[in-house]
């Protein structure tokens, strides 16, 4: 019964439209994306979702395999990531979409990653002024509260609590104004350990603090689903906030379903085990590619754990650790006047402070406990009922963590036989059943037997206090919040050279900061810095794009897991000073095209043989050091792919924001839209007029691809990411009516993301000859007259331009050249609007499509058509379908 | 077409030939001009009062839409006419249904066009038996008010896309700086549209205070005065307590009338007031090449537009940073200055420098309802300013921001001639729509004041009705025979016996500020030369003016009276001139 009516509220029009509005968002910062997929779900959401939603009904939904992709990590590894379906995230999203409010609503204070969105405000209405949060939305783009305000807040939480451990005070206002304070937040939303009473009565008056960093040793495919249903069944049953206070816009069948716990129930497990069912296809990246040599926990294939990638599962994740904050809560309370402490977590980052290194390491061993959801377990035997494990290396600061690693090879732990070979990790002994606590250790060995004092003292000296707050300072949070306003006052002179220099010092100087990791900043800096107006005359900013490239070249170099940092390349190589004439445009371009060459030579397909000295095949830039394990050696290969394929996926981005550039400067000379605004990085990187040219330039793609494959081509047909990405930037190369042209002439396209051999134009040859080898070229095939829903979502990747809506809907009785004799019009028309094409789309079809859906009837037999309906009305109207 | 013109036609069929019957419904060309608000608070009130509901109607039968009645079309369309500047003399039609009764629409199932999706939403949302008769029969009714003072759609399509969503409409500023309603009509509008959330049965509480909200604006009867002269008396966000806000809207009265009593809440208190209020005038020099204006239009090419804005910056730009004492509260910049693409800059720059601002922008063609699919036959194009506040720039939290556009009512020959010029040069009629609303703002420390765009200034009426609840007229404009707007912007600051700061455009040059002193203290500024980017930083008074506003001519009458009984009797040198004859009261918080 719960399981008919769970099935039924998942498949609700409104509920599965709350999924893939935030889908469609989080692909829109997601890293890739499955294409042609994804792209066809742009095309016409609403017949997916109605598919998406019949499988629901059913019980037929079961999730797809899923690729694992080789996601490039710090320390020259890979992490273990895979590539969902949009099907599947949209069916998992939907689960959550109904589950996420009451399981946020049951986490704790000091939880801070990955927590359900739901908009903060600042409310004016009450005095004092303070935060306040929202209901949580059912039609909302967002999945997660933004992590820049979240991971703020964390570290402000922690600078706070170290503020009021050692009687410091928290200012409300410095310098710059007022900065934020614990009274601006309603007490509940802020952890008790940032207000002064928790530390009141304390037998400690000690005015320092003992603190540590911690980590899940690879939290996500670690966490055991069985214990994830149990946990996750006991929130549900637990949440105490009214459904009426707590969500807002979900239609009234919905909230009667979720007030009913063995519904709520239902649909958890209906969630979990989906995951059960996920299947990885990882034969192309070798297990020890990312599976770290000396991993304690069962990892997949072995244990399912939650797949990185699914957008879900960072809230599941907070699902695994609650009872572990929980249990730490717990023990804080249970020991406030004793050995009073804090902790805070952010996703699998955690921070323990306490008054003494004694409450310290028993903080850490409690925290242990909790995770290991074992009351009885020691750091030192190294069992976990849950398989969630501390990760004993990235223990932080450095005292701390030799400090937990002479204690555990004092109760029987053995360093790696590979040491000599630079392997730092502790071989795991599991049975030790006279092991003392960390706590014990540290009062009878290092206090009592006077034995570590070096690190005693070295603890000691790490302690913070009222005046020296190490790493909780949140100086350059709030310096990285203040360069990311980008006001008109940073757009001219004094102000904009100030900026630029600022940008430069944040991505090429090493910042002793622990607040924030050198290669955030330096990859915020240089994607700042890619899009900062440049001031002074031609010279000078001829002179700033030259400096601008020389930073994120040494970006790229320093933090080569940053494959983000691509996109900085190409917007960099696209940047073109202000000229007078066309005759400075080759020049730059040469410029362009040399310095970008550069940067690829580093990453470009070869054997280690045929590397030369620039390539990273040949020398890592993170250093070689001595290898300590034996692994597969194609993990090399392996990183540099993925990198080539963040370039490929970068510039295609780059050259459909360029056409769409240039088709809205094209529209709007037509009177039909406004102009590209000034906040577009196109609008401040190159001159008015240049566009088209740089379109030409950064798609002449042979240019780098004989570059990036200079020798043996790679198979991209197995590293199938890169093909894709390699496809879909000589897609975007092209305008849409280009595309379209060609695959009326070729042979229609399957799922997977193919060009068409009409294509292949002066520029483009060599790629194609690679695309053709792997066979990801369509051959021509005489004329075809329409375009099936694969070839359309090719389209809808390609340059936008002006032509395309006559050329799929051409004027008078003639059919619209999508989808052939016999397809549904309301598809067409929406497969019409999705690609831009509304103006061409003709009052009959419209008229059809109204017909279809007109009416409150049809609308309460099926909701989705409401948008179907809004579609066709809105083109009648527009195009005076008027009686 | 139908016989029974509904809304929609009233809205999107204006058209200078003929009447209601006669026009057509043209979404693809007519631009989204909301009626008056108290014009389409009447209509809601005569939907919900008189109308009841067509014969066997069910809400599966569909939505209902608001139909026009008989008595209520000429007035109707004699005023949308005026309001698109599309007729001459709002004569004929000035005493057109005065009574309150009187019944202008009624609901009925007969549409002109197919309703929006967002009349179907419930249908979406709820179980059939859960759609109530009169739970979507208010439903209908408040979409129709919020299109009818919208003149679009632009809200509903957020409704159907969006959803209610989470922020109260309260809250909405980007809805209530331009759609005008009682703050409590908002909160009730949102619990009926919540209703598919939590079913109820009984609406009639929530019509019941929608319409006490909407009541007091009504007005004793339908006329085209409320089309063409529209008021807003405006409560604006100053630092202090707890945030309210207030707004009532009216038609501008004839002078001195005293018709309305404001609430308190719009009535200055002197208690709160500043000494001073700092203005920057920032005389602004570049703009659009002239040769191009028509080329171009609406937009300005990018090399001038980084001129104009490198201009913008500089005049926001001073030591302190916002923070300083001496930092101005309000920039001023001219008349068509701003590029339309960068209003948001300019927002921004207010954000964080805390100060606020009156920009005049670049003129804007107005996109009809539904448009882009095909070629209009006419286009239509404003000259606006924008006021822009920061909200709690001094308060711990972020910093917010509010912003009012004002739409130049008397637009000048040279922007008719430009329409001219246009429909030259590209074949199709091109119209400059003038606005019909003037704003009294009143900020609890600056006083209250209101804003003119340059050629407003020549028709004293609406600024006459004005006198005695202003502090201060500000300007933006760009005037080529500066020595007449001297003397015209004198008279009009001692007509109504205000502050009044005239910012004009520096490629002409000569900008101004008044204030009603004796002899030559009473120019407090003056900025003459051609051609001159020039920033200046004036202060002008607060307290003191209010002072002579309220007792300034009981002490004239007096010190006459003493001259008159006593010829050798001197009177102690004041300040301030007498307010002008005629100049009754101020109105003020007792």
């Amino acid at each position: 019964m719960s399981e008919n009516r769970a099935r039924s509220a998942l498949s609700h029009p409104l509920v599965l439209r709350g999924a893939w509005l935030r889908i469609d968002a989080w692909y829109r910062s997601a890293d890739l994306a499955p294409q042609p997929e994804l792209a066809m779900w742009r095309l016409h959401p609403e017949a997916e979702l109605r598919k998406l939603g019949a499988d629901l009904r059913a019980g037929r939904w079961r999730p797809s395999v899923w690729p694992q992709l080789p996601y490039p990590k710090k320390g020259a590894r890979l992490r273990h990531y895979t590539l969902p379906s949009v099907r599947d995230q949209v069916a998992f999203m939907a689960h959550m979409v109904l589950l996420g409010p009451l399981l946020d609503s049951c986490l704790e204070n000091f939880a801070f990653g990955n927590r359900w969105y739901r908009p903060l405000v600042w409310n004016r209405r009450i005095t004092p002024r303070r935060w306040g949060f929202r209901p949580y939305p059912l039609l909302a783009h967002q999945t997660y509260r933004p992590f820049a305000s979240s991971h703020g807040l964390y570290k402000r939480v922690a600078n706070w609590t170290v503020a009021r451990m050692t009687s410091a005070d928290i200012g409300e206002k410095d310098y710059g104004g007022p900065v934020p304070h614990p009274n601006d937040y309603s007490p509940t939303t802020l952890p008790p350990w940032v207000r002064k009473e928790w530390w009141h009565g304390a037998a400690s008056k000690e005015r320092r603090a003992a603190w540590a960093t911690l980590d899940v040793e690879l939290a996500y495919p670690s966490v055991r689903l069985d214990r994830l249903m149990q946990s996750g069944m006991a929130m549900l049953e637990s949440v105490v906030v009214p459904l009426s206070t707590l969500i807002i816009g979900y239609p009234h069948p919905t909230r009667e379903f979720l007030s009913d716990v063995p519904c709520r129930r239902a649909l958890f497990r209906s969630l979990v085990e989906g995951i059960q069912q996920v299947e990885i296809d990882n034969a192309s990246i070798p297990r020890d590619a990312w599976r770290p040599f000396h991993a304690a926990p069962k990892l997949p294939p072995e244990n399912k754990g939650l797949p990185t990638g699914l957008a879900v599962s960072g809230m599941l994740l907070n699902v695994a650790l609650h009872d572990t904050d929980q249990s730490v809560l717990e023990y804080l309370k249970k020991q406030r006047l004793e050995q009073p402490g804090a902790f805070v977590r952010f996703a699998d980052d955690m921070v323990v402070l306490s008054r003494s290194p004694r409450g310290l390491m028993d903080l850490i061993e409690a925290v242990w406990r909790g995770l290991a959801d074992d009351a009885d377990a020691t750091l030192a035997a190294c069992r976990s009922e849950s398989n969630l494990y501390l990760g004993i290396g990235k223990i932080s600061p450095d005292p701390v963590r030799k400090l937990v690693r002479r204690y555990l090879c004092a109760q029987g732990w053995k360093r790696c036989e590979r040491r000599d070979s630079g392997c730092e990790e502790l071989e795991r002994c599991s049975n030790l059943p006279n092991a003392v606590t960390l706590g014990e250790w540290w009062n009878e060995v290092v206090v009592t037997g006077k034995q570590c004092n070096s690190l005693r003292r070295a603890i000691d000296r790490s302690m913070v206090g009222p005046e020296e707050v190490g790493p909780f300072v949140t100086t350059l949070v709030t310096r990285l919040s203040d360069i990311a306003k980008d006001t008109l006052s940073e757009r001219f002179g004094q102000g904009a050279r100030s900026r630029l220099v600022q940008l430069h010092d944040l991505a090429r100087l090493d910042i002793d900061d622990q607040q924030i990791r050198a290669d955030t900043r330096r990859a915020f800096a240089v994607n700042r810095l890619v899009r900062a107006w440049l001031p002074g005359d031609r010279d000078e900013v001829a002179a700033a794009l030259a400096e601008m490239r020389g930073s994120i070249a040494h970006v790229l170099r320093v933090t080569p897991w940053k494959y983000s940092v691509w996109r900085a390349v190409v917007r960099a190589a696209a940047r073109r000073p202000p000229h007078e004439g066309a005759s400075g445009f080759g020049m730059n371009d040469d410029l362009a095209a040399k310095w970008l060459s550069a940067q690829l030579r580093q990453i470009a397909h070869h054997t280690s043989e045929t590397a030369d000295r620039t390539s990273w095949m040949h020398t890592w830039p993170e250093g070689e050091g001595k290898v300590p394990h034996e692994r597969d050696p194609s993990w090399r290969s392996l990183y540099l792919s993925f990198h080539r394929t963040a370039f490929w996926q970068a510039l295609a981005d780059v050259l459909r924001t360029l056409w769409q550039h240039e088709y809205r400067k094209e529209r709007s000379r037509a009177g039909k839209g406004g102009r590209p605004p000034p906040g577009w990085w196109t609008v401040r990187a190159i001159p008015d007029g240049d566009h088209m040219g740089v379109i030409r330039f950064l798609g002449g793609l042979d240019r780098w691809a004989k570059t990036l494959y200079p020798g043996d081509l790679p198979d991209v047909n197995r590293w199938s990411w890169e093909g894709d990405q390699l496809v879909s930037a000589t897609i975007a190369a092209c305008s849409a009516s280009d595309v379209v042209e060609a695959w009326r002439r070729s042979e229609r396209p399957n799922r997977h993301l193919m060009v068409p051999k009409a294509l292949s134009r002066p520029g483009r040859e060599r790629t194609m000859q690679l695309l053709s080898d792997v066979g990801r070229v369509c051959p021509t095939r005489g004329r075809a007259r329409f375009l099936n829903e694969s070839a359309l979502a090719h389209v809808r990747l390609a340059g936008r331009d002006e032509k395309l809506g006559r050329l799929l809907f051409p004027r008078g009785n003639r059919r619209p050249r999508i989808l052939g004799s016999g397809s549904d019009s309301t598809h067409t028309l929406m497969m019409g609007v999705s690609l831009g094409c509304s103006e061409s789309v003709g009052r009959g079809l419209a008229t059809a499509v109204l017909e279809a859906t007109r009416g409150a009837r049809e609308i309460h037999r099926d909701s989705l058509a409401l948008r179907e309906y809004g579609a066709a009305r809105r083109i009648l109207l527009g195009l005076g379908g008027v009686p | 077409m139908t016989a029974h013109p509904t809304l929609h036609r009233l809205l999107w069929g204006p058209t200078a030939e003929g009447g209601l019957s006669d026009w057509r419904v043209r979404p693809w060309e007519i631009p989204a001009v909301g009626l008056p608000v108290q014009v389409a608070a009447a209509l809601f009130s005569s939907a919900t009062h008189h109308s009841g509901y067509p014969d066997g109607w069910r809400p599966a039968d569909g939505p209902l839409t608001w139909e026009i009645c008989n008595g209520a079309r000429h007035v109707l369309a004699v005023g949308r006419q005026l309001q698109f500047g599309l007729r001459e003399s709002p004569i004929e039609a000035n005493r057109v249904n005065r009574s309150t009764d009187i019944e202008t629409v009624r609901r009925s199932m007969r549409w002109e066009i197919d309703p929006h999706p967002a009349y179907f939403l419930p249908f979406a949302a709820a179980r059939p038996a859960d759609v109530h008769r009169d739970s979507y029969a208010l439903y209908c009714d408040i979409l129709l008010l919020l299109t009818a003072i919208d003149g679009g759609e632009a809200i509903l399509s957020t409704l159907s896309e969006r959803g209610v969503g989470a922020v109260p409409f309260e809250d909405r500023w980007s809805w209530r700086s331009r759609l005008h309603l009682p703050k409590d009509a908002w909160r009730q509008a949102e619990r009926a549209f919540r209703w598919t959330e939590v079913p109820r049965n009984d609406m009639s509480p929530i019509e019941a205070r929608i319409c006490a909200a909407l009541e007091r604006w009504i007005p004793r009867g339908l006329t085209i005065q409320a089309f063409t002269h529209e008021r807003v008396d405006l409560l604006l966000p100053s630092d202090g307590d707890a945030e309210d806000d207030l707004e009532i809207v009216r038609t501008v009265r004839a002078s001195d009338s005293g018709d309305v009593e404001l609430p308190e809440a719009l009535l200055l208190d002197d208690a709160n007031l500043n000494a001073e209020l700092r203005v920057r005038i920032g005389q602004i020099d570049r703009w659009a090449r002239r040769d191009r204006v028509v080329e171009y239009f609406p937009y300005i090419d990018a090399v001038s537009t980084e001129r104009i804005m490198e201009q913008v910056a500089a005049t926001f730009q001073s030591p302190g940073y916002g923070h300083s004492d001496r930092d101005p509260d309000l920039v001023l910049l001219p008349e068509v200055a701003v590029p339309n693409p960068e209003v948001g800059t300019v927002r921004d720059l207010v954000r964080t420098t805390g100060r606020a601002s009156l920009a005049g922008l670049y003129w804007r063609v107005l996109p009809p309802v539904y448009g882009g699919y095909c070629d209009p036959t006419s286009r239509w194009f404003v000259n606006e300013a924008e006021l822009a506040l920061p909200v709690g720039y001094r308060d711990r939290g972020p910093t917010g921001i509010r912003w009012y556009r004002v739409r130049k009512p008397l637009p000048a020959h040279i922007e008719d001639g430009l329409a001219r010029a246009l429909k030259e040069r590209r074949g199709i009629r091109w119209h400059i729509l003038p606005g019909q609303r003037w704003y009294r703002f009143v900020h609890g420390n600056w006083g209250d004041f209101t804003i003119a765009i340059c050629s407003d200034l020549l028709d004293a009426a609406p600024w006459r009705s004005l006198r005695g609840e202003l502090l201060h007229l500000f300007m933006v404009a760009f005037n080529r025979d500066v020595g007449f707007f001297e003397s015209l912007t004198w008279v009009r600051a001692y007509e109504d016996y205000v502050n009044l700061v005239s910012v004009n455009h520096g490629t002409e040059g000569g900008s101004f500020v008044w204030t009603p002193r004796r002899r030559h203290e009473r120019e407090l500024a003056r900025l003459r030369g051609r051609s001159l980017f020039v920033t200046a930083d004036v202060n002008i008074p607060v307290k003191s003016m209010m002072a002579a506003q309220k007792s300034g001519g009981h002490e004239a009458v007096n010190r006459a009276m003493g001259e008159w009984l006593n010829p050798e009797y001197e009177s102690p040198p004041t300040e301030f001139k007498p307010p002008p004859p005629g100049y009754k009261r101020r109105a003020a918080r007792v």
